[in-house]
């Protein structure tokens, strides 16, 4: 029988689930036109790195987020 | 260098995303931190994606500040644009201060020219870019925009602005901005024509502004040449930063030529015949400022520069100024500029630029009266201890002797007259600075009395006689040159006294005696030629000398800025440890600025020939103090005394100790003079300036004193 503990971190699950599927394509845009050379130049060239790097890391934090959450939920059962 | 820009309009939309981007984050780092923490899970994710959101913030500032200068430079149509298959290119510097002061230079550039064409307005807008000009991107735009033409054109449209007003009877309405906007030519021309400077603009930007300074043009009916505005630019500098080197060589050297070049006929002219007899004076290329009528409002009323202490000029100025006085206000900031003008000899020329503003065209510095500029730029070139100051000074005390020589005569009673008036009054701006440079080179005034051999080159004891009078009659310069002599006394001292101590001393101190005595005798002299009487004469003789130990002694004099900093260590008792040299500069120093508060040394002198003897004398004591050994009868007589231990028989208390209680130190001085030995050498000293004194007499063939 499903306890109320893991009910509500079901529940948590889906909310940080949807936050990283919400979020997931956020710095997306920086990312393309920056590719598009919307801005060249020494400085453009580091900002652009700089934002695919972002971009990049802030896909592990959300990956860690939800897996954290899926293995808790997983140990409440 | 890289291609750097913004492509449009992709940019705009870059700049909106990321903005977006960055709120976005900072809601999705705290709720997912509520989410973590309610879970009871690591928040370390949400920490993380909130750093992120700042910086993805800091960087949408970044950009849109970047999209505001290319707002800027599109709604201006300054734009560097670019339609390529890619798309709308645009142009911004790297770096966005760069581009920033691109943006303002531009905009400046813009409102210089829109305040050449007559638009009041554009002058008020360009006087609030005053305080962007040490920024080296907007100098080297504004410069790059206006060019040396445009530079030219508008300073004159400045002064025009100003003749505007006084005509339509608003003298003096636009000055405030007129003096902002000046400013901020000079700081750009100063900096973009200075190859050291980041706003250097190259040397084709030099030989622009030397094309246009020949070149004609005309302002609301004006004809003027093209220095005469520019000259304008070089008067309204500060000094920060300074007119380059560079720029003396290439556009103040042509000035000097040009204007030779133009008025060379006329000057003669005033000369001939006809003309002196019409009292023709010799006209300067005036700058357009004064050929307008506009000078006072055009200039900040600050005073000229100079030593803090001296007055500023009171000769009677028409309110106006040459080219050329200008051109050395600009170049008084700097020795090597300043340098740069005079010890030079141009093309074609038979004589220096030094030379010729002292001979052919020392009249023309009278008709302004704006003398101080020139004044302060050859006391600049020539005060420095490098060869070119000494080899201009030099330079300058030959070419100034012929006019000494022509100005002071013997009369009919043998006496020092001035025979010629005029000549004497015109020569009266070199003085101070003349006297400066003698200061300054003090070594080669002993040397032209003594040794010969280290004196200045081409120059006789007569000869220097004769300009120590002239540069004497300034009191300023008197007490300089007299200040200096009394440096070369104490370092002679002390040079001697710690390997040889007594003896010997005298044969040291004689040829000093000699020295002063021509430098006393000149401003005696003087003040005599200048018909003072000799009560008067005798008291400001002695005064000057008194004056003189007060300089060398104060904060900025020679010995003044050796002991300043001794001064801790002597009294926080490290006095023991203090080298010889010091300690004897600091008590001489301590002895004679006593003498001069408490006027000890002008009222037991009975002449100027003790009061130098009494400077040596202090010399001599410090000196034996500082070593500190005294004979036995001179112990014996101390017994008692605050000064020294209760042993028997009684030794000095450190110096330090006594040093620290001024009554005890004054009694400590007067015993230490009670037993010196200089006291029977006294005599001959005071006797060697006054064999100095007739010797001056002889060189000048005057005996009727």
């Amino acid at each position: 029988m499903p306890g109320p503990d893991r009910e509500l971190m079901q529940a948590a699950v889906q909310r940080i689930q949807k936050l990283s599927d919400d979020n997931w394509w956020v710095l997306h845009a920086s990312c393309r036109l920056m590719e598009a050379r919307a801005w060249v130049g020494p400085t453009g060239d580091r900002f652009g790195q700089a934002v695919h790097n972002y971009q990049h890391e802030l896909h592990m934090m959300l990956t860690q987020a939800v897996t954290m959450a899926k293995d808790a939920a997983a140990r409440a059962q | 260098m890289s291609y750097s820009g913004v492509k449009l309009p992709e940019f705009d939309t870059l700049v909106a995303r990321h903005t977006a981007a960055a709120t976005q984050m900072q809601e999705l780092a705290a709720r997912l931190h509520a989410e973590l923490a309610g879970a009871g899970l690591d928040t370390t994710p949400a920490e993380r994606i909130r750093k992120l959101a700042a910086q993805v913030g800091q960087e949408a500032e970044d950009l849109r500040k970047r999209q505001s200068i290319v707002r800027e430079m599109e709604r201006h149509k300054i734009a560097f644009g670019a339609s390529t298959a890619a798309g709308s290119f645009i142009t911004v510097p790297d770096s966005l201060r760069e581009a920033q002061g691109q943006l303002d230079g531009t905009l400046a550039a813009k409102a210089a020219k829109a305040a050449a064409a007559g638009d009041k307005n554009a002058l008020k807008q360009l006087q609030a870019y005053a305080a962007k000009a040490q920024d080296s991107s907007f100098t080297k735009t504004f410069l790059r925009q206006l060019g040396a033409k445009g530079m030219t054109q508008v300073s004159a449209a400045i002064a025009a602005q100003l003749r505007a007003d006084a005509a339509g009877g608003n003298a003096g309405a636009s000055a405030k901005q007129a003096q902002e906007a000046m400013r901020l030519l000079a700081t750009t021309l100063a900096k973009g024509t200075n190859p050291k400077d980041p706003a250097y603009m190259g040397d084709a930007f030099l030989d622009e502004l030397v094309k246009h300074g020949r070149t004609e043009f005309k302002v609301d009916g004006t004809t003027y040449f093209g220095y005469q505005a520019q000259a304008l630019i070089w008067r309204a500098g500060d000094g920060k930063p300074p007119f380059s080197e560079k720029f003396m060589q290439v556009v103040g050297r042509d000035a000097i030529v040009f204007e030779k070049e133009k008025f060379q006929d006329r000057w003669a002219a005033s000369k001939d015949a006809i003309g002196s007899a019409l009292g023709s004076r010799q006209v300067p290329m005036a700058d357009l400022a004064t050929v307008l009528g506009v000078a006072r409002w055009m200039i900040p009323s600050t005073p000229s520069m100079g030593p803090a202490k001296q007055p500023v000029s009171q000769s009677p100025h028409r309110g106006g100024s040459a080219v050329i006085d200008d051109l050395f206000h600009a170049a008084s900031s700097n020795a090597k500029s300043a340098q740069a003008l005079l010890n030079h000899t141009p093309a074609g020329w038979k004589q220096s630029v030094l030379s010729y503003m002292l001979t052919d065209r020392l009249g023309a510095f009278h008709f302004h009266g704006n003398t101080d500029p020139f004044a302060e730029a050859l006391r600049k070139a020539t005060t420095g201890k490098d060869s070119v100051s000494l080899s201009l000074t030099t330079e300058a005390l030959n070419t100034l002797k012929v006019h000494a020589d022509k100005v002071f005569r013997p009369d009919d009673n043998d006496r020092l007259t001035i025979a010629d008036r005029k000549l004497y009054d015109e020569l009266s701006f070199l003085r101070r600075p003349v006297g400066s440079a003698l200061a300054s080179h003090i070594d080669q005034v002993y040397g032209t009395y003594i040794t010969k051999s280290e004196g200045f080159d081409g120059l006789s004891k007569a000869e220097l006689d004769r300009l120590l009078v002239l540069v004497s009659s300034d009191r300023d310069a008197a007490v300089e040159l007299q200040a200096a002599e009394a440096a070369r006394v104490v370092d002679r001292v002390n040079d001697h006294y710690p390997t040889s101590g007594d003896k010997g001393i005298k044969e040291q101190l004689i040829p000093e005696a000699k020295v002063f005595g021509h430098l006393v005798e000149a401003r005696r002299l003087a003040l005599l030629a200048n018909a003072w009487d000799e009560e008067q004469t005798k008291k400001d003789v002695k005064d000057t000398l008194n004056s003189a130990f007060a300089l060398f002694t104060s904060p900025i004099g020679g010995l003044g800025t050796k002991v300043a900093g001794e001064l801790g260590g002597l009294v926080g008792g490290k006095g023991a440890e203090v080298a010889f040299d010091k300690l004897s500069a600091y008590i001489v120093n301590r002895m004679i600025q006593t003498s001069v508060t408490s006027g000890e040394a002008l009222r037991t002198a009975a002449d100027q020939n003790e009061m130098v003897d009494w400077l040596m004398q202090s010399a001599v004591i410090s000196a034996r103090i500082a070593t500190g050994e005294w004979s036995e009868e001179a112990m014996r007589d101390a017994k008692g005394s605050t000064y020294v231990t209760d042993d028997q028989p009684p030794k000095l208390k450190p110096i330090h100790e006594i040093m620290a209680d001024p009554k005890t130190f004054d009694d400590f001085m007067e015993w230490a003079r009670r037993h010196s030995a200089i006291e029977s050498t006294s005599n001959e000293l005071a006797n060697t300036v006054r064999t100095a004194r007739d010797k001056t007499h002889d060189n000048l063939n005057i005996t009727g004193y």
